[in-house]
């Protein structure tokens, strides 16, 4: 994985000194809240619900065993002993304070770590496959990409303070697993047609309160161009995006208002102008990024492998979190961070600890942090699988349900977030502990919850979404179905009035339901059952046909 | 429809560590909403955003507001949902109802066809993708898998 070089250790050092500064100057009274608001989201530092959060940037979600310790500490000793992995492969602490953040700042700069652009109108933390480059699904490591995006975004005097934030979403698979359609830029690393690398460039996708998912604006663009042609997007975007109204600030509206082709061609236009300037990415430089994410030294192991004595848990388990390894003999495992009735996303200092321990020892030491809240040791040797599993479990992190109806994306909605309207956590905590008893039998079904309208929990494409809104002052919920966030995009569409806190549950256990009783068999998931009947017999056994 | 009046109560974020206060019945910033301080007329509700505008600009607290409560047997009821949990904490549940922990091999059978039976002696990932993909099946009869180095498009389709 990538390593900071002097220039990145050196920055990262200076910043953590300018917000000690400024924080010693808020809490002296030096700097108002005023003033000192735009530099604590500078550094990732929130003022929630209860408290601060501070929300930590995980690169394309790859982290190292020394990285997930400190998380673990940092969690120990700074917060009351949890960290919350997010939708965007972030981390967000719930209960730091502010005085302390310095210090914690300073912790994750030892570890090549910081908080830097997880806030405000910039580019965002760059998300990814967290399968990447381990996957045989894929042309080639996406992660290379993503770092030199990293690298020409971060702090980019021109892309400091866009209309709105803006999100970069990679893959390099034909599977998306980074939900690429909804995001502002979704990247999709291919062969071109004269046989080099090169990117499906996507643009103006993205949740919110206006979704909408991504068109496609150019299907083929070398890797060289990479970084002219984003920058090119985000000069156009950064001219025309609207900045007199937030609601409309985002790419997606400029996207939407000019029409793709228009869009492109401005794009095309200002590309043209500036595609073999300092911004044409070298050979030599693609090379010595890739060189970062060289694949670990695999051993050679047999394609079979003896996994030890039949025992039920560790069998659902093999089925349901590993998935195939491009190098014969390893596969590859997400640790579910969803226990049943638990909350999503969730870890302690003691799994972050054994999970870092994990990936030490099985994992080539690496860590991936997923778009679903989930965590992922990407190269595990199929010999390795029983022991891993089993301290997994000693871990409490041995739930086979991954893509299974527990499985759940929610974001933190209203137990910690200021801009929620209706709790999502104790929602998803509800669902999964009704339907855990059958989600084998229901099989892969997605169900994202979002605590207010801006989408946090992807609820617009899941294929059961759960959208919490405020109605007279109390938790409200509508209820959407037939969305996906994968390769096959589409958003969800609401079904009729909404519920509140019990009867969305109920919902929720109905629209199973009906699934389960329409299917043509079990071979036939939700998604496909929802595409063959439409909403009709879920609204019907939802609203009686009203 | 609960027709008790309503009153005002003054809340903020401690600077500091940004936990949740109500300003006191002696001047003081409580984390508790019981020991709140009640603004039952137009001059009380002035006072009270006088004095959090006063300690906001002081450095004592972050972003006051008003909040309206109900005088309830059972304490101060803060109107809104959201204000209930502002002042509560987390209502994350401890204890899900209803839900009981599935004992090992006690798991609601498989459906025909997914069963998980039979052990994975030969557990082979890249043999295994497509099954993976579709059903999450690992095993079945060889001849059903797919070739040694399964191409990712033929693991898509499979998928689609």
């Amino acid at each position: 994985m990538y390593r900071y070089d002097e220039f990145d250790r050196e920055f990262v050092r200076q910043r953590v000194a300018q917000f000690r500064d400024q924080v010693g100057r808020r809490l002296s009274g030096e700097l108002t809240e005023e003033e000192f608001k735009p530099l604590r989201l500078m550094n990732g530092v929130y003022l929630q619900l209860h408290a601060y959060m501070l929300r930590i940037a995980i690169p394309y979600g790859t982290l190292n065993s020394r990285q997930m310790r400190k998380l673990a500490h940092i969690a120990r000793t700074y917060d009351r002993g949890t960290g919350h992995f997010t939708t965007r492969q972030n981390l967000q602490f719930n209960w730091p304070k502010l005085s302390d953040i310095p210090d914690i700042l300073k912790e994750l700069a030892e570890v090549e770590m910081h908080a830097i652009q997880t806030s405000g109108n910039c580019i965002r933390n760059v998300t990814a496959d967290h399968f990447a480059g381990a996957t045989a699904e894929e042309v080639a490591d996406p992660r290379p990409y993503a770092e030199i995006i990293r690298q020409w975004s971060s702090l980019h005097p021109e892309f400091s303070f866009l209309p709105r934030k803006f999100k970069v979403a990679v893959t390099a698979a034909s599977r998306d697993r980074a939900a690429i359609r909804v995001h502002d830029i979704g990247l999709q690393l291919k062969h071109l047609a004269n046989g080099g690398l090169g990117f499906a460039v996507y643009v103006g996708g993205g949740q919110g309160r206006t979704p909408v998912i991504a068109k496609l604006i150019r299907d083929e663009l070398p890797e060289a161009d990479l970084l002219s042609y984003l920058e090119a997007v985000l000069r156009i975007y950064n001219l025309f995006g609207r900045r007199d109204n937030k609601f409309k600030a985002r790419i997606k509206i400029l996207v939407h208002e000019l029409g793709a082709t228009a869009f492109s061609v401005q794009v095309e236009e200002e590309w043209q102008r500036i595609r073999d300037s300092a911004l044409k990415l070298p050979e030599d430089e693609i090379r010595r990024i890739r060189a970062y994410f060289a694949p670990p030294a695999f051993e050679h192991r047999p394609s079979k492998a003896w996994l030890g004595p039949s025992e039920r848990g560790f069998e659902r388990w093999v089925a349901r979190n590993t998935h195939p390894h491009k190098q014969s003999g390893y596969a590859i495992v997400t640790v579910s961070l969803k226990p049943v009735g638990g909350v999503p996303g969730d870890a302690s200092a003691e799994q972050m600890e054994a999970i870092a321990d994990l990936a030490r020892r099985y994992s080539f030491d690496e860590v991936r942090v997923s778009h679903e809240q989930n965590l992922v040791l990407p190269h595990v040797r199929v010999e390795d699988l029983r022991s891993v599993y089993c301290e997994l479990q000693a871990a409490g992190l041995a739930e086979a349900n991954v893509g299974l109806v527990t499985d759940i994306i929610a974001c933190p909605g209203l137990d910690y977030c200021a801009l929620a309207n209706a709790r999502s956590i104790p929602i998803a905590q509800r669902i999964s502990a009704r339907l855990a008893a059958r989600q084998d039998a229901i099989g892969d079904l997605k169900i994202k919850i979002s605590g207010c309208i801006n989408a946090c929990g992807h609820h617009h494409v899941g294929h059961i979404g759960i959208l919490g809104v405020e109605k007279r002052g109390e938790e409200h919920y509508q209820l959407l179905l037939g969305g996906s966030g994968a390769e096959d995009a589409a958003l969800a569409t609401i079904t009729g009035p909404g519920f509140g806190p019990d009867g969305i549950v109920d919902a929720v256990a109905k629209v199973v339901d009906t699934y389960l009783s329409l299917r043509t068999s079990a071979n036939e998931t939700f998604l496909a059952a929802f595409g063959r009947l439409g909403p009709a017999p879920f609204k019907e056994v939802l609203y009686g046909g009203t | 429809m609960n027709n008790t009046p309503t009153v005002s109560v003054l809340t903020a974020n401690r600077l500091r560590d940004g936990i949740v206060v109500f300003l006191d019945f002696e001047g003081a910033w409580s984390e508790t909403l019981a020991e709140a301080v009640l603004a039952r007329s137009a001059d009380e509700v002035r006072a009270l955003q006088e004095r959090g505008t006063y300690d906001a600009a002081r450095n004592i607290v972050v972003e006051p507001y008003l909040i309206e409560v109900r005088e309830t047997a059972g304490g101060l009821l803060p109107i809104r949902y959201r204000e209930r949990v502002r002042a509560a904490g987390p209502s994350i549940l401890d204890d899900v109802p209803g839900y009981e922990q599935p004992a090992t091999g006690q798991l609601e059978a498989q459906p025909e066809g997914e069963a998980l039976g039979g052990l994975h002696e030969a557990y082979q990932p890249q043999h295994a993708r497509p099954e993976l993909v579709e059903g999450r099946q690992i095993g079945g009869s060889p001849a059903a898998r797919a070739p040694e180095r399964a191409n990712t498009d033929g693991a898509r389709a499979q998928a689609a």
